[in-house]
């Protein structure tokens, strides 16, 4: 699996947003292309927070876990 | 991750964001006919794709880090043995091999024990703690505790925290605090064996199961150079034993063949005083007299040749610029000595080094009635070149038989170089002084033990 690159707060603000747009996104009674769109991207930061791994942050070697950036 | 897997994660990924794709076509289906619903179909793809690709980037990263990581690995392994292996006291190997692990694995403390046969400890080696710290600690450990488990049962060991080990019992006092530890065994094929143990990583992770691996390939490199200088002071032992040999033959061959003669002549003497012919015996006690000033500058000879022993005055070459000043004072002969500084022997070649020196130089003041002699070593391809002139009478060596005397000792001499792979000749004539050539094959470790060079007289 990939190693992690974010920390506990990093992946716990990404499952609320990710939550939160996809509730919107579904039952928010937002209509048409800004609805459809929550209903897409709203599983990205849900998807990157739960496995804590981010594809940008890899791509330019970030990291907000303190662990791993010491290692 | 290996290959495999990431292959068979390439196959799903790729799967998954097709069906990611289809539902995000499916979900934009009644927009796409618009900019902006074609624009967020187009992010929601590229989006996808970022997020696959860097997956397997990822992935590929790690992989290739990791082979970094060993060649890093290996290449510090591979420095150190060469470090290690080029050290042949057993003591300064131990030494370097407990540095260069606690190097190589970022370890503040380490420590090496070897056992005899016996179980007893050989040696205790240790880095990290002073002589005066070692000594207020007390006698090494014999392995009642967590070190008994590589130390006596063979079993490599790696722990975060050594006192929660159920065999750890604790540390002498004056100790320092341990917690993490690395040990494993040393497998000897000679008739000891130890182990290698490390303290206190200072990686944040302490100990890693690489560093397990690294050190256990670390350990099989030291224990051959353990084993090597083992066998180089068995060599040594007994090229000592060898030569207490040669010394008993030449005793016997030399100073008894004498004897016996002064014995004939005394007794002819007696016979000679007893009919009353004085000037027949005094024509034989003159011989006699010859004969004791002989086997007294022999004895003189040996007693020096004993005595400026290898190692005694350093390397075999020290040994040999010490014997020929002192050789030069007591036999008023001008010797000169020179050697090349890339000369490399294994230990009895330098001995028998010495000793065809030894012999060529008492020939010189025996028999040659030489003003000056010269004596050169050099290397020359694949042998040490061993050269004794002088510029005394020379002789006949068509002449020179087994059964006639003086023999010059060249069989000696022969017998010396080929016993360590060599070859000896002697090119001289009458009136031309005499060489002797002495070619023995360099130290080296390619070398198959035993081989001999091509004597060209032969």
């Amino acid at each position: 699996m990939p190693i992690r690159n974010q920390g506990w707060w990093d992946r716990g603000l990404r499952v609320i947003a990710g939550t939160l747009l996809l509730i919107a996104g579904f039952w928010g009674g937002i209509d048409g292309l800004a609805g459809a769109s929550l209903r897409i991207f709203g599983w990205l930061p849900l998807f990157t927070g739960l496995i804590g791994w981010d594809p940008i942050y890899a791509f330019f070697r970030w990291s907000t876990d303190v662990k791993a950036r010491r290692e | 991750m290996t290959l495999k897997r990431l292959r068979w994660m390439a196959l799903g990924g790729f799967l998954l964001y097709l069906a990611g794709v289809e539902v995000a076509r499916n979900t934009l289906a009644p927009y796409v006919a618009s900019v902006a619903g074609r624009l967020v179909m187009n992010l929601a793809v590229a989006i996808g794709m970022m997020v696959v690709f860097g997956f397997f980037f990822e992935q590929l990263a790690q992989l290739y880090g990791r082979v970094e990581r060993q060649n890093r690995e290996l290449e510090a392994l591979r420095t150190a043995s060469l470090d290690v292996h080029g050290e042949l006291a057993l003591d300064v190997v131990l030494q370097r091999v407990v540095d260069q692990a606690c190097q190589l694995l970022n370890a503040r403390y380490g420590a090496i024990s070897v056992l005899d046969a016996g179980e007893g400890i050989l040696a205790f080696v240790t880095t990290g703690i002073s002589k005066d710290e070692r000594e207020r600690i007390g006698p090494p450990p014999t392995g009642r505790g967590v070190l008994g488990v590589p130390l006596l049962e063979g079993e490599r060991i790696r722990l975060s925290h050594l006192a929660k080990h159920p065999r750890s019992v604790g540390f002498p006092s004056n100790h320092p605090p341990m917690n993490s530890l690395l040990a494993v065994p040393i497998v000897c094929r000679g008739p000891f064996r130890g182990n290698l143990y490390l303290a206190e990583s200072r990686s944040p992770g302490g100990f890693s199961a690489e560093d397990e691996e690294t050190l256990v390939r670390f350990a099989a490199a030291a224990a051959v150079a353990i084993e090597i200088s083992h066998l180089h002071e068995r060599l040594r032992s007994l090229a000592v034993a060898e030569e207490r040999l040669h010394i008993a033959h030449e005793m016997h061959d030399g100073m008894a063949q004498i004897l016996a003669y002064v014995n004939t002549k005394a007794l002819a003497v007696e016979e000679y005083l007893k009919q009353g012919k004085v000037v027949e015996a005094a024509a034989h006690i003159s011989q006699l007299s010859v004969a004791a000033r002989e086997v007294y500058a022999d004895v003189r000879e040996g007693i020096l040749g004993l005595r400026v022993g290898l190692g005694e005055y350093g390397t075999f070459v020290e040994t040999l610029s010490t014997y020929v000043d002192r050789w030069r004072e007591q036999n008023e002969i001008e010797a000169t000595f020179e050697v090349s500084p890339e000369v490399s022997l294994a230990p009895p070649a330098e001995l028998q080094v010495v000793r065809i020196v030894q012999e060529a130089l008492a020939n010189v003041r025996k028999h040659a009635r030489a003003k000056a002699v010269r004596i050169e070593i050099g290397r020359c391809g694949g042998v040490v070149r061993i050269t004794v002139k002088d510029d005394g009478v020379g002789f006949d060596p068509a002449a020179l038989g087994r059964s006639v005397f003086p023999r010059f000792g060249l069989s000696t001499m022969r017998e010396r170089a080929e016993s360590v792979g060599g070859m000896l000749k002697v090119e001289t004539a009458p009136g031309e002084g005499a060489l002797v050539v002495a070619e023995l094959p360099v130290m080296s470790s390619s070398q198959p033990e035993g081989a001999a060079l091509e004597d060209p007289d032969r």
